[in-house]
C-alpha cells in the first residue's frame, strides 16, 4: 500500500483495515453510480471466474473425438 | 523328463505370426499403460505413486480400459485411462503393393499367386483419454503417460515391429461430456508399420471354359 497511518494510541506504523463490505454497500446505497458499477462487477466474475465446475473450458466427447489428422500426419512424417 | 517348452529363436516375437491386428494394437497401448502403473517405483511423479493398476477393478486404484470396457459409474470415484483405436489406414507402397520395392524378384518375371511378396503400409493411430476429477490430477496423469511414452517410444518401435511409433498430440484440458464431474486429456500417438504377405496358387483360377448350346434353345 502506498500510504500507512499512525496509530495514536501506541505510535506504530500499520496498514489501513480493508474498506469492510458493509462499509462498500453503504457508500455503493449513496452512490447509484457506483451502484450500478459493483453490480456488472459481481456478474462479470460470476461468469468469467474458472471454479471447480470448469465453465472455461471446453468439453470432450469419448464417442465422438477425432484426433487431427495433421499431427498424426506430421508425426509420421 | 518333463516337456519342457523352449523358445529357441529368442530375437522372434509372437507378433511375428499373428501380425498388428487392430485388437493387438489396443492391447500393446493398455499393456504399456497398464505395466507403468504395476508397480509403484516405476511411477515418476511422487503425487501419483498411489495410482497402482490392479486386474480386480474392485482394488485398483487407477481404471486402465479400452473404451468398450468404460462405465461412466466405475470411473467416479478415481481416475482413469481409457484407450480409444482410431480409424486405420493402407497406404499403398507402389504399384503392385511394394513388389518391386521390398527385396524380391520383380513382380513382372514371377507369374501372379506364385510367392511373389507383396506388402502394404498401415497407417493408424490411438487416443488415450486420461480422466480424473480435478484438472490439477488429470494434468498430472497425463503428462506422466505422456513423458513414459516418448522416452520409449524408440524402444516401444522396435519391440513391437513398428515402423513408426510417436506421440503426436496432446489435447487441452477439457470437460468429459460422458461425465458429470470429470476432466480429460486426449493424448493421440500416431503409428506406422507393414503388412506383408505371399501368396501362392494352388490350383489354377481358371480350369476351362465350358460353352455349350442348349437343344431346347433356339
Amino acid at each position: 500500500m502506498p500510504w500507512v497511518v499512525r496509530e495514536k494510541s501506541d505510535g506504530l506504523l500499520r496498514p489501513p483495515e480493508p474498506e469492510s463490505p458493509a462499509r462498500v454497500e453503504r457508500y455503493a446505497a449513496q452512490d447509484p453510480a457506483l451502484r450500478q458499477l459493483q453490480q456488472e462487477v459481481e456478474t462479470a466474475s460470476a461468469r468469467e471466474l474458472p471454479g471447480e465446475n470448469g465453465r472455461l473450458v471446453d468439453t470432450i466427447s469419448l464417442r465422438n473425438f477425432v484426433p487431427d489428422q495433421a499431427a498424426l500426419e506430421a508425426a509420421l512424417s | 523328463m518333463a516337456n519342457t517348452p523352449y523358445n529357441l529363436d529368442r530375437e522372434s516375437s509372437s507378433l511375428c505370426s499373428t501380425g498388428l491386428r487392430p485388437h493387438i494394437l489396443t492391447g500393446v497401448i493398455l499393456w504399456l499403460i497398464r505395466r507403468h502403473f504395476l508397480e509403484e517405483r516405476t511411477i515418476q511423479h511422487p503425487d501419483l505413486k498411489g495410482y497402482i493398476w490392479d486386474p480386480d477393478p474392485r482394488v485398483s486404484k487407477i481404471l486402465i480400459e479400452p473404451v468398450w470396457r468404460w462405465l461412466t459409474l466405475r470411473i467416479q470415484q478415481r481416475p482413469g485411462v481409457v484407450v480409444k483405436r482410431n480409424s486405420l489406414r493402407p497406404r499403398q507402397l507402389a504399384l503392385g503393393d511394394g513388389q518391386t520395392v521390398i527385396g524380391t524378384p520383380d513382380a513382372s518375371s514371377i507369374p501372379a499367386g506364385n510367392g511373389a511378396s507383396a506388402a502394404v503400409a498401415m497407417t493408424g493411430s490411438h487416443t488415450l483419454f486420461v480422466i480424473a476429477g480435478k484438472e490439477a490430477q488429470v494434468e498430472l496423469l497425463g503428462a506422466e503417460i505422456v513423458s513414459r511414452l516418448i522416452q520409449y517410444q524408440q524402444a516401444i518401435q522396435k519391440e513391437f515391429l513398428f515402423s513408426r511409433f510417436r506421440v503426436a498430440e496432446i489435447g487441452a484440458v477439457s470437460k468429459l461430456e460422458e461425465s458429470t464431474e470429470n476432466f480429460a486429456i486426449p493424448i493421440s500417438v500416431a503409428y506406422a508399420y507393414v503388412d506383408s504377405w505371399s501368396i501362392w496358387a494352388e490350383a489354377p483360377f481358371l480350369k476351362r471354359l465350358i460353352v455349350e448350346a442348349s437343344p431346347n434353345e433356339g
